[in-house]
């Protein structure tokens, strides 16, 4: 064998086991990145594929829509974690079924999952978009212990020109706020290892946001008056608290 | 001890809501004196929490026109386990006080509370207004609307109104009491003390265009 036909050789060798090494690799990072329960990606990669759409193109329109599944808690507790994880995946496999191309979906707390659509061209369509995701994955979920009602809410937020990322990067500390707040220590028995995928370092801690926003004053209180339709009359008021961080943030 | 910490906040929370909606409330009542109640929801905790428990007790003297309905969704009922009904009921027999059910219609809510606690108002969960056109929804809906009627005990609040549709719906099975962003958002006190000082009370016929028609 001539010298070239070694080096040939050789270097056939080491792109093979060079496209190996990277396949397991990206192997890894899928498992990595993937939550085992729902089959959405997981809060890491949520914001790493924030950080790389921003480093990637400012001015690429991003979306980033909230789906919260609402009273995880007492299905979980009514009916068991197995059946509140069909929940979970039953939202997650609905909210998919929508998706569009330019989309990924990312389960970033434990009831609450993120959508990132990117190079938006109509603000209407994401938000006629998500109005048809939320009312199918409000869709009472069929179980062997009978049939579970669901909740789901939503929000949107969009990249601008002005704030680049900014707002999408405060929003999503926001909605971990909100999400752990609401559900502290419910959902499946993959919870432990979410918060081992997303990394702890990468949350906030409610209680912490609470406390300060109580010692701050930052919680505020909107009003909704009930109406009495016969007597077209408000009758009452309902109140909704919303905690704020520092920033204004909800 | 981090739970307790955490509950113990959450009681602080109610009590700092209670507060803000009786300064907000009082503000409300001078430019328009009927209005006299305000929901807030409860977490559960406050509701066996002595701090909260005094504090309304000490509103029914400093501000005897104003009532709370104490909103009962099911972590609340589930924190207070049996042994705290006495205890609710106490807060119940208070004259500025009223307890609802929210969520109700829902797998989730807890109608079983109503044979446990002196509910004065059961709340429709809106994603049971929202599936008003099915039949089990709708069945939920007329039936406990016909039971508050019979015995005149509690009333029935729709949650989450967003159509017309919905409301014509909720007239026809003899519903009247509703909320939700058709006929209104939302809003910080000052929005609302502005609506009240321009509108007063009153439902525009605006805000129900095709109810009207219907």
């Amino acid at each position: 064998m001539s010298t070239d036909e070694t080096i040939l050789l050789t270097c056939g060798e080491i792109l093979t086991e060079s496209l190996r090494v990277g396949k397991t690799v990206k192997l890894l990072r899928t498992e990595a990145e993937t939550d085992a329960l729902t089959g959405a990606l997981t809060y890491r990669a949520f914001i790493g594929h924030l950080k790389s759409l921003q480093t990637e193109n400012v001015h690429n329109l991003v979306a980033v829509v909230y789906f919260g599944v609402e009273h995880l808690r007492a299905v979980n507790e009514h009916y068991g974690r197995r059946i509140a994880n069909t929940v979970l995946r039953s939202v997650s496999m609905r909210l998919s079924r929508l998706m569009p191309e330019n989309a990924t979906l990312s389960r970033v707390s434990g009831a609450e999952f993120a959508m990132i659509i990117t190079n938006v061209t109509s603000t209407d369509d994401v938000e006629e978009l998500t109005v048809r995701m939320r009312n199918l994955a409000v869709m009472p979920v069929y179980t062997e212990e009978g049939e579970v009602s669901v909740d789901v809410s939503s929000s949107i937020s969009f990249s601008n020109e002005t704030d680049g990322f900014s707002v999408l990067f405060a929003d999503a500390n926001a909605h971990i706020y909100e999400s752990e707040s609401a559900n502290l220590s419910v959902v499946d028995d993959a919870e432990a290892v979410l918060a081992m995928q997303n990394g702890s370092g990468d949350y906030f801690n409610a209680s912490d946001v609470l406390r300060s926003a109580i010692e701050n004053n930052t919680v505020s209180v909107l009003y909704q008056p009930i109406f009495n339709v016969n007597t077209k009359r408000i009758v009452s008021l309902d109140t909704i608290v919303r905690v704020h961080d520092k920033k204004g943030a909800r | 001890m981090a739970e307790a910490y955490r509950l113990g906040m959450s009681a602080q929370l109610t009590l700092d809501v209670l507060d803000t909606c009786v300064k907000d409330m009082t503000d409300f009542r001078k430019v328009a004196p009927e209005l006299d109640i305000v929901g807030i929801y409860m977490n559960g905790s406050e509701l066996t929490n002595s701090r909260f428990h005094e504090r309304l007790e000490q509103l029914t003297h400093e501000q005897p026109h104003l009532r709370f309905g104490l909103q009962m969704g099911s972590h609340a009922i589930h924190v207070l386990h049996d042994e705290a009904d006495d205890e609710v009921t106490d807060l119940a027999a208070l004259p500025n006080v009223k307890l609802g059910l929210i969520h109700a219609g829902t797998t989730y809510s807890e109608i079983a509370a109503f044979a446990r606690l002196p509910l004065d108002f059961a709340q429709f969960d809106e994603t049971m207004v929202r599936e008003f056109r099915v039949p089990r929804a709708m069945q939920i809906m007329q039936h406990a609307l016909n039971i508050s009627r019979d015995n005149g005990a509690y009333q029935v609040v729709f949650n989450g109104v967003e159509t017309p549709e919905q409301v014509d719906f909720i007239r026809s099975i003899g519903g009247s009491l509703v909320e939700g962003t058709l006929l209104c958002n939302a809003m910080s006190a000052n929005e609302f003390l502005m609506r009240l000082e321009t509108m007063g009370t009153v439902l525009p016929d605006a805000a129900l265009p095709q109810a009207e028609q219907a």
